[in-house]
Formats: C-alpha cells, sequence, structure tokens
C-alpha cells in the first residue's frame, strides 16, 4: 500500500462525502476552507478509511485530519500498527 | 450622514485555571471560540433598518483602536451588546460622548437594566430594533431623538416590520460562520435563561420563504459557508420544522442549531434535517439527575423529559445528527455529588460535543430576581464576570469552592484526551452504522 494509493481513496472518499471535486486539492489545503469539510466530516472520512483498510484508527487527531497529507499520515500509522 | 454600528463579541474565561484548562484541552473552549467569531445579526437587521440615504459602517469591537488613539469619527454610532462584555461597552460609549459623537445602545443587557445602560448612552433601545430604528434616525435627523424608544416585541416577521438583514456588509471580512435566525423565542422559559425571549411576548417564527431567501443571500458571498441559525429553539413547531427542511434540502448547505429533545420524537423531522445538511444540534439538557431539573421551567417540562434523554441522544446521533449537549452545574437541587454523575452521565449518553457551564444569574432574569431577593448574590455587579464560568453566586447545597473546584475536575476529565476519543470513536462507528444500513435504535 503506497502513500498514493491512500491519497487515491481519500480524494474518492472526500468527493463522495462532500460532492465537491477533490481531485484538484493540494495535500497541504486546509479541507475546511478548501471543500467545507468540517470536523465532523473529518471523523466520517476517518471512519470510512478504518472500513476501507479493514483497521481502527487509534490516534483520532481531527486537527491533523485538516489536509489530505494529514489524513495520509493517519492511515499509514493505523497500517503499521496493524502489521 | 454616516452612523457606525459596533458589535461586542467574544467571552473571555476569567478563572486563569480554567483558561489554561481551555489552551490544554480540546473542546473546552471552542463553542466559545465559534460565538466569538459570529457576525452580528442584530446589528446587520438594524442596518437594514437605516433608510438607504444614510451610510452605514459595520464594526468590530475587537478591531477598533485601543484608549491610545483616537477613534474614527461618526454622526451616530449604535453598540450592540450583552451582560459579558457590557463594561467595555459603557467604557466604549464614553469615549464616543468625549469626542462629541452621540451614542444609542441595544441588545440583551440593555433591555434588561435601562436605567444603568442610559448613563453611557444619548439614548437606549430596548427589545428588538425593529418598530424602534426608522423612529430613532428620523427624530436624530430632525435634532430631537428621545432617551428610549422600545422596539416590538411581537410581530416582528409581519410584513411591514420584517427587514432582511444586511448580509452585504459581510462581504470581503473573514467569516467562516454566518447566522441566520428563523425564530424568536423559546416556549420552555427556564429560570436561568437570558436569551432572545426576555424581549419578547410570545414565540415567533420566521415564515419559511424569508429563511430561504435569507440563507441564499447570506451563503453567496462565502467560499464553503457554515449556517449558524441563531435561534433559542428551532424546532418548536415540527410542522413548520419539516417545510423548512424540505426547502432547504437543494441549498446544500451545512449548519447548526439549538433546539430541544423532542427532536428525537419525530423521525421524520430528524431524516429531513440530516438530508438539510444538519450537522449538530446544541440541546440544554442541564443537568444529570431528574430531581436536577425540578422547577428549572414553569411546567417542568425538562423534568418530565428526563427519563428519554438517553434514548433521545442516540436517536439523533444515528441519525447523522451530532448532539452538542449543555449543562450547568450549580442548580438548587445540585449537591457535590453532581459532578461525578455527571461524568458518568455523558460517559452514558456517548454525546459527541459537550458543553459545560456554572448556572449565571444574568441581570434580569427570574433565577437573578430570585438569588438577590434570597441574598445569594456575591456582589451587585458582576458583569464581565457572566462568562458561563464563573461563579457569581451562593450555591443551595455546597460551597462556592466545591462548585468551581468540582467543576474544574469535571472539565479535565470531560476534556480529556482520553475522552474527547472515546466520543470521537463513537461517532465515527455511528457513520460505519449508517453506511452499512439502518442503524438498530434504542426504544
Amino acid at each position: 500500500m503506497t502513500r498514493h494509493d491512500i491519497e487515491t481513496e481519500i480524494r474518492a472518499a472526500l468527493t463522495r462525502l462532500t460532492e465537491e471535486e477533490a481531485a484538484y486539492i493540494r495535500t497541504d489545503q486546509d479541507l475546511g476552507t478548501a471543500i467545507g469539510l468540517d470536523s465532523l466530516g473529518r471523523l466520517e472520512l476517518l471512519s470510512e478509511m478504518e472500513e476501507q483498510y479493514d483497521l481502527t484508527i487509534h490516534d483520532i487527531d481531527s486537527d491533523r485530519a485538516s489536509t489530505i497529507g494529514g489524513m495520509i499520515d493517519i492511515v499509514e500509522v493505523a497500517l503499521a500498527e496493524r502489521s | 450622514m454616516r452612523i457606525g454600528l459596533i458589535a461586542m463579541s467574544g467571552v473571555r474565561v476569567r478563572t486563569e485555571e480554567l483558561a489554561e484548562l481551555g489552551v490544554t484541552l480540546p473542546g473546552f473552549v471552542n463553542r466559545g471560540k465559534v460565538v466569538a467569531s459570529l457576525p452580528s445579526l442584530g446589528l446587520l437587521t438594524v442596518a437594514a433598518l437605516t433608510p438607504p440615504d444614510v451610510e452605514v459602517e459595520y464594526l468590530e469591537f475587537d478591531a477598533l483602536p485601543d484608549e491610545t488613539e483616537p477613534l474614527e469619527r461618526f454622526d451616530l454610532v449604535g453598540i450592540s451588546s450583552f451582560t459579558a462584555r457590557i463594561e467595555a461597552t459603557y467604557r466604549l460609549a464614553d469615549r464616543y460622548r468625549a469626542m462629541g459623537v452621540p451614542v444609542v445602545l441595544g441588545g440583551l443587557h440593555v433591555s434588561l437594566m435601562p436605567d444603568e445602560a442610559e448613563a453611557h448612552a444619548d439614548t437606549i433601545v430596548l427589545d428588538g430594533a425593529e418598530g424602534a430604528w426608522p423612529q430613532l434616525v428620523e427624530d436624530f435627523r430632525a435634532g430631537r431623538m428621545k432617551p428610549r424608544y422600545r422596539g416590538l416585541r411581537k410581530d416582528v416577521f409581519k410584513p411591514g416590520n420584517y427587514v432582511e438583514p444586511r448580509f452585504d456588509l459581510l462581504e470581503g471580512r473573514p467569516y467562516n460562520r454566518v447566522t441566520v435566525q428563523t425564530s424568536r423565542g423559546c416556549p420552555i422559559n427556564c429560570e436561568f435563561c437570558a436569551a432572545s425571549l426576555r424581549i419578547t411576548s410570545s414565540f415567533q417564527q420566521k415564515p419559511v420563504d424569508l429563511v430561504i431567501a435569507e440563507l441564499k443571500e447570506a451563503t453567496e458571498m462565502f467560499e464553503s459557508p457554515f449556517v449558524e441559525f441563531a435561534d433559542d429553539n428551532t424546532f418548536v413547531n415540527k410542522k413548520w420544522g419539516k417545510a423548512l427542511m424540505r426547502a432547504m434540502e437543494p441549498l446544500g448547505l451545512r449548519w447548526f442549531t439549538e433546539t430541544d429533545i423532542s427532536v428525537a420524537d419525530d423521525p421524520e423531522l430528524l431524516d429531513l434535517m440530516a438530508r438539510a445538511g444538519c450537522k449538530q444540534i446544541l440541546i440544554g439538557l442541564e443537568s444529570p439527575t431528574q430531581s436536577g431539573l425540578l422547577d428549572l421551567d414553569p411546567h417542568n417540562w425538562k423534568a418530565k423529559r428526563f427519563d428519554t434523554y438517553l434514548s433521545a441522544i442516540s436517536r439523533i446521533q444515528a441519525a447523522g445528527i451530532s448532539v452538542n449537549g449543555t449543562f450547568v452545574l450549580g442548580l438548587d437541587s445540585h449537591t457535590p455529588s453532581v459532578f461525578a454523575e455527571l461524568n458518568d452521565f455523558i460517559r452514558a449518553s456517548n454525546l459527541l460535543e459537550v458543553q459545560l457551564t456554572v448556572q449565571t444569574p444574568f441581570p434580569g432574569t427570574p433565577l437573578y430576581e430570585r438569588l438577590k431577593r434570597d441574598g445569594r448574590l456575591i456582589t451587585d455587579r458582576y458583569w464581565d464576570r457572566c462568562t458561563l464560568f464563573d461563579v457569581n453566586f451562593i450555591p443551595a447545597q455546597m460551597s462556592v469552592e466545591e462548585l468551581e473546584e468540582g467543576f474544574t475536575w469535571l472539565a479535565s476529565e470531560v476534556y480529556s484526551d482520553r475522552e474527547f476519543s472515546r466520543r470521537k470513536r463513537h461517532f465515527m462507528d455511528l457513520a460505519k452504522q449508517r453506511r452499512a444500513g439502518p442503524v438498530e435504535r434504542v426504544a
């Protein structure tokens, strides 16, 4: 599983959740400003990632999940914990 | 002619220890920050009530120069404030009046304490601006402004009285939330409530088409707007609520409001709210025990509802709407055991967000009158301590110190990383269940 794979899944989930085009958002861009994803939306997205990769995120840092890059980091840590 | 309309915002936690907790614990001051960053809907309404040939400028108090710098000059200044910032409001009003600029004061505190406020103003506006402001401006231009004007206490949304707030004045400003009002007042009428019901004679609801028009106007100029309804209890009338939700769904907005626990009685309404973009509702749960709710409102409505609290929260959150439960500590029935009881209740409820407050006798409320009559107010004038976190009265069944220490302990528990993570985990699990299909609901 590469960072690129995780990023693709996150962008697809973002589009599903917000019904906005997520392909052009920079990985360091604030998702609240860019696409209107609030703290609850970030939790929903993290739960989608848990389901997608069959993992449990123990450190639910919703502040860190405010960018695509931060979300990728969180999922990577959870994947490493699982393996 | 130029009128400066100045909004006071922001409430500070005065207790040092709580301020420190606020810095280190997630969630503790978030709601306060959000409230502080909301534009003043009252002043946008005042601006709309101003004759079109008068220039209006909307200003935030925190953006004004401090006392060492001169203030911008206007022909007339209007300041809307609330209790916790009223002392700063009076100082600002005094500065303007010293410059020879006439000052109008309005807002909830001014309406409830008019004799105090008029010492710092050329005129004061009591109750709503509707029915008062146009006449005031006309009188000012004619050089015959009266010391007091009383606005409408009813029919504020009726044709001839209603105006759409000047949302255009917010263009280019860094707000991430916009406010729209759908109703004024609340029929539950809790003893401590210092909200809009104190300036209305009855619960008033805005026609759905006007709310939709305001929502379109208010959100037009922002990229990803989040709407905060400036209501005290949006869904009193479920039929009206459903009509509003159906009309809102196509707008694709995200929004927050305050209401009561009875929204959980109606699955159709909950479904419509979720579809219309409701992300969170704030509900005044007030106390973790039924006895704590007795005599809080004239009909003991909340006490009668207590048995449904946990199942109702579960149903609302299962619908995809998070609940921000607010609690008042220091009610007369509360003993020192209330802190542990509330901690247990919050854990059992799985509320996503929690707002802890200390009972606050805001001037003009029935609570204030009762505590004053009983000699239980610690000082006569404590307005800048009306932060919802400071103790300003002698509790009935514990000492002031016990209330302060218990509150601090509870805040450190409820807002700990551990508990915050637990609540977020529950919300994420509910999201998974929703995606999988209908969530089993607690009866």
